[in-house]
């Protein structure tokens, strides 16, 4: 079992409002200590892969109709939010990262967590260790940071709950490159540090193959296209689509079409 | 639809005179509960001023016509003029503020009118009440629920065509975008502050009307018969009627008005009625509590949308639309 | 002169006593309880059973009714309010009036409908003691300073510093956020509904101590509701800063005007507060965007 993947998602299908449906026979896995990337366009269904994961789209009259979520063991279709951080996995969101009006500190302390005392005290002076920005301004509203600080915080303050899979949704959106670079470093440092894993959403295929072990490529609710990092860096596809590089550099969504055979040559790691 | 029709005036040949009141009083309900949906259902503005509302048509017939002798002819455009005057005075704070707080600010407009009235009465001398003379028309003095049965119904006919036409107008549309989305309806070139000044002026003016004719059938104008849970009763009536329909009005106005009797007549079923005929009063307000809820929870649709669920179970067991989102 | 001033300070503090509910269930929620009245009634007939039934005592009386107290108010949230999380505020607004009118029907059929004096069954001594020369203040009057003094200060200190408070907090500015770390938000509010009814109770309580209970006791909460939201819905100096002006013109309006007038003064200043300055002195101007 202890090479059994941490999280595993099989045939899963999200239907909105009982009709629409968002995502269909999402397949993914995550394996302990492995940083994962979602990659897609806008509306592809990776935040609804997300939610689904982190027990969110009841919230959006969505429902897991098809398919099995497992994390440790444990299955969490359609599971509350709240129990779900209670088995180790924590989410930080696209947007609204922070509470603008709790300060820096009472921000880090406001979510229950699976740690002890000591050990969430030892996080977060972990965490304020690795984001000096954070530890100078502790005492100040959370409204009044940076975009980049904000989202060190909102890492932070899911780091102290002690989860074992971190979900990021959107980690360089609206960032200056050089804030993206550090925030990448310190992430990573952590992650060895407390032996996370992650799941990444991006937009920005170059930030997520910095990162990521292995990705998938979203189209469209399904998934068009997986591989481990060599692979991805290598397609022509990904280069054209995400990357901006190759020939034409057309943002032509249909050619994931084309690229899905791709898959076929790959298989799966 | 003629069915319809000649049920209703054929109704007073057979009925009671209990049997004629209670159409009244439904006709009244249908009055007030078609103009509180047009504001709430159709323009999307929520009000809990409608007891002030209909306080005021009351008033206006009692100070008419006690300190001028003014006829009814007079006394009913007058209160609709009042009423069209509180309106613009209730919907001026929608200009500004939406949901819970306008909300208050029509229920503290609600407090404030009818402190006016009393303050009326207690100057007046009107110690417990202004005592209304049944108007005469045409030589006819208007005193049993039997003549006052017509006339309700030419009114009550008359607000849903009212209503029913505004609907099918201009206004009508301006009222359901404002209501969808205020923001797109600016966008679109709708007068949004004029639009919502007026559901207020058209509906604070009909439940004027309704308050008006409702003073003269009592024959009694008293502040304390305009309580705020009239104005939770009309809420109640849209709400368990079905938002957004004029059916939906009616039915709920029918169901809210005889509501009390149904719960008098079951307690009566039990034994030991006696004894609770001193607290049906308190029984009626629990149970009513009780239904509103239910219908807050479970339908909040009101009959309209129970109606609609249960057509659609049955007309459609077509197959579900699943389709890939590209949005 | 000096008797009016402390008629107003008591008056302001019984208000602000129960506005601190309607400010902490908004403040968390965003939802409006115009049940508050009515559960600070059943404060008062809690005590009233509790007199009757239980020999407790006056203090022993007072303290086990506010406890059952605390108990009705997150019952309310499990049982009836949940269901109306995310729903439209209309829906939410009207869900507590109906529960209100409930409580009415009920009140008055379990312990009838006429005027019940609990302070006199527990014996609780009638006393007032002198303030300088001409001034008189009943010592349930000096109970419920107290209590309310105590109050808000054990509501800031547990909103400031209390983890529970932090996240009551956290809950009312972004709720998404507060389930996405983890924070089960049908716990925040059941608190949130416990302590709000809570501290409602209490005002009921002391009040019907001197005054009595019956259906009326529900208006008085009611026109504390004008007092929080003049102060600011979602700002508890705020509440106590709107209970002292809407007690001062209430107290002027009997003293100078007419006693008729004192039941409408409170919804007369929240108009002229909606129209000038709709979030209160002390709320956030973008709660108005948000319902």
């Amino acid at each position: 079992m202890t090479d059994a993947p941490l999280l595993v998602l099989q045939g899963v299908d999200v239907v909105y409002k009982h009709v629409v449906r968002a995502v269909r026979g999402i397949a993914l896995e995550v394996k302990r200590g492995q940083v994962v990337a979602i990659l897609g366009a806008n509306g592809a269904g990776k935040t609804t892969t997300l939610r689904a994961i982190s027990g969110f789209i009841g919230l959006d009259h969505a429902r897991v109709t098809a398919g099995t979520i497992v994390f440790k063991g444990e299955h969490l279709e359609n599971r509350l939010p709240h129990q779900i951080t209670r088995l180790g996995i924590s989410i930080t969101p696209e947007r609204d990262k922070v509470f603008p009006n709790l300060t820096v500190s009472e921000n880090m302390s406001v979510a229950p967590s699976r740690l002890t005392n000591a050990e969430r005290k030892r996080t977060t002076d972990m965490v304020f260790q690795f984001f000096p920005a954070l530890a100078a301004r502790r005492n100040s509203e959370a409204g009044l940071l940076s975009g980049g600080e904000r989202q060190m915080l909102g890492i932070g303050a899911k780091l102290v709950c002690g989860p074992e899979l971190l979900l990021v949704d959107e980690l360089s959106l609206g960032l200056a490159p050089l804030i993206t670079q550090e925030l990448i470093a310190r992430l990573m440092q952590i992650k060895d540090e407390l032996g996370l894993s992650l799941l990444l959403v991006e937009q920005n295929a170059a930030v997520a193959l910095q990162m990521a072990d292995y990705a998938y490529v979203f189209e469209n609710g399904e998934i068009a296209l997986e591989g481990d990092r060599a692979m991805m860096r290598g397609n022509r596809h990904i280069q054209e689509l995400y990357l901006g590089g190759g020939a034409g550099g057309r943002r032509n969504y249909r050619d994931a079409r084309a690229a899905r055979e791709v898959r076929g040559q790959h298989g799966r790691a | 639809m003629i069915g319809l029709f000649a049920l209703l005036l054929g109704f007073p040949l057979i009925a009671s005179q209990f049997q004629l009141d209670l159409a009244n009083q439904v006709f009244l309900a249908v009055i007030g509960s078609l103009a509180l949906m047009l504001l709430t259902g159709y323009a999307g503005q929520i009000s809990l001023g409608h007891g002030g509302l209909l306080a005021a048509g009351a008033y206006t017939v009692a100070i008419l016509s006690k300190d001028f002798g003014a006829s009814f002819w007079v006394t009913i455009p007058a209160s609709a003029l009042s009423g069209a005057l509180l309106g613009v005075i209730f919907g001026f704070p929608s200009l500004r503020l939406r949901g819970v707080y306008l909300a208050v600010s029509t229920l503290a407009l609600h407090f404030i009118v009818i402190y006016l009235g009393t303050e009326y009465e207690t100057h007046g001398s009107y110690d417990s009440g202004v005592i209304i003379t049944p108007p005469v028309l045409l030589g006819y003095s208007l005193e049993s629920p039997r003549a006052w049965y017509f006339m309700m119904l030419l009114f009550a006919v008359l607000a849903w065509l009212v209503a029913a036409n505004l609907l099918r107008s201009k206004t009508g549309r301006a009222w359901r975008a404002i209501r969808a989305n205020e923001t797109v309806a600016e966008a679109l070139g709708i007068g949004v502050s004029r639009y919502k000044l007026l559901a207020f002026v058209v509906t604070s003016s009909m439940t004027a009307v309704a308050g008006a004719l409702f003073g003269y059938y009592r024959g009694f104008v008293s502040g304390e018969a305009f309580s705020i849970f009239i104005a939770i009763q009309y809420a109640a009536m849209i709400i368990i009627g079905g938002m957004g329909s004029l059916i939906g009005a009616v039915l709920g106005a029918v169901f809210v008005t005889a509501f009390p009797y149904f719960i008098e007549y079951l307690l009566f079923m039990l034994p030991g009625a006696d004894q609770a005929a001193n607290a049906l009063f308190a029984v009626n307000y629990a149970a009513f509590g009780v239904v509103m809820i239910v219908f807050l929870i479970f339908e909040p649709g009101g009959f309209v949308g129970l109606w609609r669920r249960i057509a659609n179970r049955w007309v459609t067991s077509a197959p579900n639309v699943v389709a890939v989102a590209r949005t | 002169m000096l008797q009016l001033l402390v008629n107003v300070i008591v008056l302001g503090a019984i208000y602000a006593l129960i506005a601190s509910g309607y400010v902490l269930i908004y403040r968390v929620s965003r939802v409006l309880n115009l049940a508050h009245g009515e559960l600070m009634m059943l404060g008062a007939y809690l005590l009233l059973q509790t007199a009757t039934s239980l020999a407790f005592g006056a203090t022993g009386a007072v303290a086990f009714a506010a406890l059952m107290s605390l108990l009705v108010g997150a019952l309310v949230y499990v049982f009836l309010m949940r269901w109306m999380t995310g729903q439209a505020v209309l829906a939410a607004v009207l869900t507590t009036i109906s529960f209100g009118i409930f409580l009415r029907g009920l009140s008055v059929l379990t312990w009838g409908s006429q005027h019940h004096y609990p302070g006199k069954l527990l014996s609780v001594p009638n006393v007032s003691f002198p303030i300088g020369a001409s001034a008189f203040i009943s010592g349930v009057s000096l109970a419920i300073l107290a209590v309310t003094i105590v109050s808000y200060a054990a509501l800031f200190g547990l909103l400031r510093f209390g983890r529970w408070g932090v996240r009551m907090r956290a809950c009312g500015q972004n709720p998404l956020l507060a389930a996405q770390s983890g924070i089960n938000l049908h716990t925040i509010y059941a608190l949130a509904w416990a302590i709000s009814t809570f501290t409602g109770a209490l005002a009921g309580i002391l009040v019907s101590l001197e005054t009595g209970v019956s259906g009326s006791l529900a208006l008085i909460g009611l026109k504390a509701f004008p007092a929080a939201l003049v102060g600011g819905l979602d700002s508890l100096v705020g509440a106590m800063l709107g209970s002292l002006i809407v007690a001062a013109a209430e107290v002027a309006a009997i003293q100078y005007v007419s006693p008729l007038l004192a039941d409408v003064i409170p919804f007369v200043i929240l108009i002229v507060m909606l129209a000038f300055r709709p979030w209160g002195f002390f709320g956030t101007r973008e709660e108005l965007d948000r319902v």
